[in-house]
């Protein structure tokens, strides 16, 4: 938390103007654009990339507002998944291998400890279209609401709460012909999200 | 907690970022800064980079204690008028209501404009449209959804060369999937019940959450997104009219010059036009949707050359 009072809205309002009002927002959110990235990219990429989402922001700024529940994150998030998208191109450029824009798996499967899990989420996940999938994780992950992570994404409420529904719905049935049975219990999985969440 | 979302929630904790790391990072962003200030930039952590003006700072000082003072001395509207007008303040869209008008007397009249037809069993698409702002600017959506499932989406609003998101997808595609009511098919839709108690624990059930806010977002999502027949949209009304906590807001003109009673529970606000029946714009969070049309249509419009396939989702 920044000991800067202006609302998000007030600084994006004023960035034009002033884009040293990027910095207070920098020290916002600067760690949950890092949890963004890291989470999708892994923490060492997730540092290199941090500064790239602001400067991009920068180069932006000219014609932001504020979502209207009035937070910046959903306009960072939406620099971030361009800048994520880059990133994962120049990568597949330069060892000549196709890869996911989006995602890189191996950052995700380091967070699940049986490789059974891994397969499970990647099996959920990989069906989706990739627009689909982001929407799924900025709710899942970054606690955005779907109004939230319609802007981010520059759809309509509407089409993100209908993309929603059917993106879970997917993913559920993908988990299920999978082989799982619809709420059954990974006990292992939820002992470590519980102590994860302990000590964070 | 079903499988899904064990796993979502499992793959959701990250390290937080290194101390020197979210150095480095605020070392580069100043750099960046200070290129394009044409100036070198103070890398304290706690204030602005560069000096603020007196007049500048007067102003935003300004800003912030009437933001605070409006804030303190009444319920804030959040419906916005424009896009530059995000509180709605200069046309006073929203006007005060009577006191005795209660949620459940403006859903109950809509209830009973929405009508007792059969409605729409067998059409072939279901056509909307509808408006919302991205970027500053106002952009339509128009849907024609297959009875079968598939449809197609024609987003049309401003360009620009900015990196602008909103303008990414602005094309018309095709829709592909066979889930396109929520939990619903559209021949399901036309069994639902029509008498409040039986369709309310129907729809908390199908939509798999609790009631109050949630119920109310499930009811509105049936309402402005399904072709749901009139007999079974005034059913949904009355369900409304039935959770706690929903009240009233005022009367609403919208920037299309619409007018109808806002009504709010939670972070969901509604705009519902009593007289014919329908929500002509709905708010979730602070962001607006304005519902222009909706019925039922013949045909789909075809395709250009130049449409991109959406890259969603096979059956």
């Amino acid at each position: 938390m920044t000991g800067d009072s202006r609302s998000d809205s007030e600084l994006l309002a004023g960035l034009p103007r002033m884009p040293e009002l990027m910095g207070v927002l920098y020290e916002r959110h600067g760690r949950a654009v890092f949890r963004y990235l890291a989470r999708r990219a892994g923490p060492t990429a997730a540092e290199d990339l941090l500064s790239e989402v602001f400067i991009t922001a920068l180069s932006v700024s000219a014609r932001v507002v504020a979502h209207d529940s009035g937070s910046a994150l959903p306009w960072l998030y939406g620099i971030a998944l361009n800048v994520l998208r880059a990133h994962f191109r120049r990568q597949s450029q330069a060892v000549g291998l196709a890869r996911d824009l989006g995602m890189d798996w191996d950052a995700v499967d380091d967070r699940l400890d049986a490789l059974a899990e891994r397969k499970r989420l990647r099996t959920a996940l990989d069906g989706l279209a990739d627009s689909d999938r982001e929407l799924l994780l900025l709710v899942a992950w970054e606690g955005l609401t779907p109004a939230e992570a319609a802007a981010a994404l520059g759809i309509s409420q509407v089409a993100a709460r209908s993309r929603l529904h059917r993106a879970r719905k997917r993913a559920m049935k993908a988990l299920q012909q999978s082989g799982a049975s619809p709420g059954s219990q990974p006990t292992a999985l939820v002992a470590a999200f519980t102590a994860q969440e302990k000590t964070s | 907690m079903n499988p899904l979302d064990q796993l979502l929630t499992a793959t959701r904790p990250v390290p937080d970022i290194s101390p020197d790391g979210l150095r480095n990072g605020q070392i580069a962003l100043d750099a960046a800064l200070s290129t394009s200030l044409g100036a070198p930039v103070a890398g304290a952590s706690q204030t602005p980079r560069r000096r603020v003006s007196g007049v500048r700072a007067k102003a935003l000082i300004g800003t912030a204690m009437a933001a605070a003072g409006a804030a303190a001395a009444a319920t804030v509207i959040t419906m916005p008028s424009s896009p530059t007008d995000p509180a709605g303040s200069s046309s006073e869209p929203v006007q005060i209501a009577p006191t005795n008008l209660t949620a459940a007397m403006v859903l109950d009249q809509a209830a009973r404009a929405a009508g007792s037809q059969a409605g729409w069993p067998n059409a072939q698409y279901w056509y909307s449209e509808d408006k919302y702002w991205c970027g500053g600017q106002l952009y339509t959506d128009k849907t024609w959804l297959w009875r079968h499932g598939n449809g197609v989406l024609e987003k049309t609003g401003p360009k620009d060369n900015s990196e602008s998101r909103c303008t990414e997808d602005l094309v018309t595609v095709p829709i592909i999937d066979s889930n396109m009511f929520g939990p619903y098919t559209w021949s399901q839709l036309y069994t639902l019940p029509t008498d409040t108690a039986a369709l309310k624990p129907k729809l908390m059930t199908d939509f798999g959450q609790g009631g109050g806010p949630t119920l109310f977002e499930d009811v509105e999502f049936v309402l402005d997104d399904t072709p749901a027949p009139p007999v079974v949209r005034a059913a949904l009304f009355k369900v409304d009219a039935s959770i706690p906590g929903v009240k009233v807001v005022g009367y609403y003109t919208d920037p299309l010059g619409r007018t109808g009673t806002a009504l709010q529970l939670g972070r969901s606000m509604i705009v519902v036009d009593p007289a014919s029946g329908a929500v002509i714009d709905e708010t979730d969070s602070g962001s607006t949707v304005m519902y222009v049309t909706q019925g039922p249509a013949t045909s789909e419009p075809k395709l250009s050359g130049s449409a991109q396939v959406q890259p969603t989702i096979s059956s």
